[in-house]
């Protein structure tokens, strides 16, 4: 108990030391909970906008599709693909299943052609299509309309807007040229500029009939809880084993977000790096001052009978007590400073967005737990060094301070 | 039996260095109050840090009960200055932070003795020395007669084989160092215990068992009669 009171009372009498102390491991804990927050938050919404808009959590195709060593492309559809749909409908997680068909075509208006990715979904099977996409105009397509809804960058280069006729052009896959008139129903913009200027959406059913075909390329997977992805992934590896197929989640098929997480990654673990060498430099500066300022005090300590080991821990117990107020002031600062950053709806223009982007700071509990422990850890560590040097001074030399 | 075996201890580096003690030879009498004298920088201090377990000698052994007290690892030696020795400072020494009635129970704390007998103790030794209406006060309000009685308590609390005092009246005015004295001379008789007591004080004399005196680097014995330096 009275090394608690040395310990506190030693805190509280240098308090100018201990603010600072404090201030430098708060300010690192508060600037990589809310950078990590951030990270974070933007990976769940481009996430959110990948498994929705894109890939779903899950993508059934032949092996050929996903390795695109093919000579034709037939050989890499999934024809007889209903029973499949049925089987993987049965697993009690999954929540839709969506056939989809990819296709490079020509979309031209009475003046202006431009070439288009054409993608046929089922949008029935897909309730959260446009929680993927933001509606910049116009309304979800309806099939008997022959409806198509175009990225907002390619339906500026082609100048249309929603109502407006379009045609597209297209090789079947027995490479014969076929045509097939649309209206566009709505103008959607993704957040990405690649896929908005050549991005357009057509029912699966009229995709299916430009490219004279009655398969498919993949099977779109939508779970309940994306929590579920590897369970059910390994479900569908089971029931579909032989059939030349192979599953693959949302995260394996999106290299753009492997890419942009590995470097959000590299960036927090630099930001940690240079955070905490600077808290360290801090951290040596006023422990050490505080040790020179007790030098006599430790010879008097250890002329008592206290040994180097039990000072060791008596000294640290003021580290502890310092990380541990710095952990509660910083993470009730860090959740004021999110929610404050959050509620001023602060918008930005990146690079590649064709929208521009809300900053969202996430505040998570094990970023909290994983930001607390590695601080508080380096500058215990960091600080027994520094107190080891100390209680090992001679005695009698350390009592002369005291004079 | 505390003994110094052809201890020799010096200060400083090559040429600055300067020999303090050589092969010297003592059996310090359990359970007397020894009297160790000396002029300025004979010595003195040296001796009761070697005696104490503060500072281990150049060359040669500090003895207690047989055993070689610096051939001990840290945390053995802390152990037996804890539970056998007291040491009294000259500058007292309190840990500022702490109240008189917790510089007075830190040895006790130390020892992992359990709360309620540590207040028993703490409580009886602040009554002993006359500290009671001092108990909760820091060492920054005390005056020095009054931290002298803090150390005191501090090092008398545990009940120790061995007290080591240095010079604790010289920043004390007469009649509080007398006080003292008295306080140290009630302590020995009461509980037995071995006292060395380096002092400039003459006056000693008149209270300790036995009275030394370091000359030459050597201990002798003090010749009562003489009463000067």
């Amino acid at each position: 108990m009275i090394a608690h009171v040395i310990a506190i009372r030693n805190l509280i009498k240098n308090r100018y030391r201990t603010v600072v102390s404090l201030g430098m491991i708060i300010g690192a804990l508060i600037a990589i909970t809310i950078f990590r927050g951030y990270v974070l938050r933007t990976l769940e919404i481009v996430q959110t906008t990948i498994v929705n808009g894109q890939f779903g959590h899950l993508q059934v195709a032949k092996e050929l599709y996903w390795t695109q060593e093919y000579k034709n492309k037939k050989e890499t559809l999934l024809t007889d693909y209903l029973p499949i749909v049925e089987e993987i409908s049965a697993i009690p997680q999954v929540r839709a299943v969506s056939p989809r068909s990819k296709f490079y075509g020509l979309l031209s208006t009475e003046k202006l052609s431009d070439s288009a990715m054409i993608i046929g979904i089922d949008p029935k099977q897909e309730p959260d299509f446009e929680v993927g996409l933001a509606l910049i105009e116009g309304h979800k397509f309806d099939v008997s309309n022959r409806g198509i809804m175009i990225g907002t960058s390619l339906a500026r280069r082609l100048r249309v807007k929603v109502n407006d006729d379009i045609t597209l052009v297209a090789s079947t896959l027995d490479l014969v040229i076929n045509a097939m008139d649309f209206r566009v129903a709505g103008v959607f913009a993704t957040g990405t500029e690649e896929f908005d200027s050549v991005a357009a959406f057509i029912d699966i059913k009229e995709a299916q009939k430009v490219m004279n075909t009655s398969s498919v390329d993949v099977l779109k997977i939508s779970l309940k809880s994306a929590k579920d992805v590897d369970a059910v992934k390994g479900a569908i590896e089971s029931k579909l084993s032989g059939k030349n197929v192979l599953v693959k989640t949302w995260y394996d098929i999106s290299t753009l977000f492997r890419k942009v997480e590995s470097f959000y990654n590299t960036q927090t673990g630099l930001m940690f790096g240079i955070l905490i060498f600077i808290v360290l430099l801090g951290i040596s500066n006023t422990v050490s001052m505080s040790l020179n300022e007790r030098i006599g005090e430790i010879g008097t300590l250890r002329a008592l009978g206290q040994s180097q080991m039990s000072l060791l821990k008596q000294f640290m117990l003021e580290s502890f007590y310092l990380c541990t107020m710095a952990i509660v002031i910083g993470v009730a600062l860090a959740k004021l400073l999110i929610t404050m950053i959050n509620s001023a709806k602060v918008t930005a223009d990146i690079p590649g967005a064709s929208l521009p982007i809300l900053i969202e700071v996430g505040f998570y509990w094990d970023v909290i737990l994983w930001v607390s422990l590695s601080l508080c850890l380096i500058v215990n560590i960091f600080t027994a060094i520094l107190i080891l040097k100390y209680v090992r001074i001679r005695i009698v030399e350390a009592l002369r301070h005291n004079i | 039996m505390l003994e110094l075996k052809d201890v020799s201890k010096a200060y400083g580096d090559g040429d600055q260095k300067q020999l303090v003690l050589s092969q010297m030879n003592w059996s310090f009498e359990v359970g007397k109050f020894t009297a160790l004298m000396g002029k300025s920088g004979s010595g003195k201090s040296t001796v009761l840090n070697l005696l104490s377990g503060l500072d281990q000698p150049d060359q040669g052994q500090v003895i207690f009960f047989g055993q070689n007290l610096y051939a001990r690892s840290d945390a053995s030696l802390s152990d037996m200055r804890l539970t056998n020795f007291g040491y009294i400072f000259q500058s007292f020494n309190l840990i500022s932070n702490l109240t008189t009635y917790e510089n007075i129970e830190y040895p006790l704390y130390l020892m992992n003795i359990k709360s309620a007998e540590r207040k028993e103790k703490t409580l009886k030794m602040a009554e002993e020395l006359g500290l009671m209406s001092f108990r909760d006060k820091l060492p920054s309000q005390l005056s020095g007669g009054q931290r002298q009685r803090v150390a005191i308590g501090r090092a008398l609390v545990k009940k120790p084989k061995y007290i080591f005092a240095d010079e604790p009246t010289a920043n004390l005015d007469e009649q509080t160092g007398a006080e003292i004295i008295s306080l140290i001379q009630k302590m020995q008789k009461q509980h037995g215990t071995t006292v060395v007591y380096v002092t400039h004080d003459l006056d000693i004399v008149n209270i300790a068992d036995t009275c030394l005196y370091l000359t030459n680097r050597k201990i002798e014995n003090y010749d009562r009669t003489r009463h000067s330096y």
